[in-house]
């Protein structure tokens, strides 16, 4: 009687404890993905209009951005995809501060497409389900 | 290094509670689906002891998955007969009144090989004497010999029937053990009076154990050349 109800407990709280899982890193991804992508297209934005200096310090929230959050973030997403993130945001900053506009756009566009992925692990799709 | 032994002992804590739970013992009370579930859950962990680079979350959330897909199959099988037969399968006859059924030993991929083996390990050396065998959801073989050939009990050979009682552990390597005690309503005082009244001193004992009877056997440590002591009831 008493592991049963033990164990119909544990069940009840895994059931939470999940739920919880599909609930909160998705939300936390969405705000760090919408917060990382309006500093790319503002700092996208700058490139375009050949203003690097106004471009610089989007860039640098953007890596502050990532270094901040990347310690939650590696508690539920690969490693291997946070590290080329941050890689692909710091080439941004350096390319910026070395007035390398052709650069900086490239490694802005690398984390754009790392972020949409990254996003595809956590956002339920029938492509990442099969 | 200090990282990979931590994941190790937390995930191997984890598997330990989650297999707790599903309540499963052995190996061999498991059903086919059961083992693989096992196996599958044992790959999950070793993945991410060994991998630091995935999150503990990457086997935790598959783990608990199928804890909860194996319960709610669980729960299944016990209200309706009809997902037990699905999910489990159902018992074979594989001899039925003393014949071979061999379709059925076709269809379950049972060699009359393997049937042999099975009947000698239960002491059945000629399937002539098997009524009727069965093969469980689990695999085991369930044997029911013919009348002629089975070990007749003490009721059939109006036999005094004897006690059915479990024996209990009084003492260990000189230690009374109290749950012994508090099973058998002794008391230590009446335990260390039986010893005396033999000659023989608590701490000088390895192992004596009582059963439903009243019977005591004890076994002397080695020092005492592991003596064996067979002490009737009072």
């Amino acid at each position: 009687m008493g592991f049963t109800v033990f164990r119909s407990c544990m069940t009840v709280l895994i059931c939470l404890f999940l739920l919880m899982l599909f609930l909160v890193p998705s939300a936390y991804l969405d705000r760090f993905c919408a917060d990382a992508n309006a500093y790319i297209d503002a700092a996208e934005a700058a490139l375009l209009s050949g203003d690097l200096p106004a471009a610089a310090p989007h860039c640098a929230a953007l890596f502050s951005l990532v270094r901040e959050r990347m310690p939650v973030l590696e508690r539920f997403l690969n490693h291997a995809s946070i590290d080329a993130l941050d890689a692909a945001v710091a080439v941004a900053d350096c390319a910026v501060r070395a007035n390398d506009a052709g650069a900086a756009a490239e490694a802005l566009r690398e984390a754009q497409s790392i972020l949409v992925r990254i996003r595809g692990i956590e956002l339920f799709s029938w492509n990442s389900l099969l | 290094m200090l990282t990979l032994f931590l994941r190790a002992v937390f995930l191997d804590l984890f598997v330990l509670l989650i297999l707790r739970l599903t309540g499963k013992r052995q190996v061999s009370d498991l059903q086919p689906y059961d083992l693989l579930m096992t196996l599958i859950i044992a790959d999950l962990a070793s993945t991410a002891i060994a991998d630091t680079d995935i999150p503990l979350l990457y086997s935790v959330v598959p783990i608990l998955a199928l804890y909860l897909v194996q319960q709610l199959l669980a729960k299944l099988c016990l209200k309706s007969s009809l997902m037990r037969r699905i999910i489990c399968g159902t018992p074979q006859i594989l001899i039925l009144d003393g014949v071979l059924q061999e379709k059925i030993m076709r269809r379950t991929n049972y060699t009359v090989r393997d049937l042999l083996d099975n009947l000698r390990s239960k002491d059945i050396f000629d399937v002539g004497e098997v009524a009727y065998a069965i093969l469980e959801t689990n695999g085991t073989l369930s044997v029911l010999e013919k009348a002629a050939f089975q070990v007749p009990n003490k009721q059939e050979l109006n036999l005094p029937p004897g006690s059915a009682a479990l024996s209990h552990l009084l003492i260990l390597e000189g230690k009374i053990q109290k749950s012994g005690l508090d099973t058998l309503h002794l008391s230590r005082t009446e335990v260390e009076r039986i010893l005396k009244e033999h000659g023989l001193a608590l701490k000088n004992v390895f192992f004596a154990q009582m059963n439903g009877d009243g019977d005591l056997h004890i076994q002397l440590d080695r020092s005492h050349q592991s003596r064996v002591y067979s002490i009737p009831a009072a």
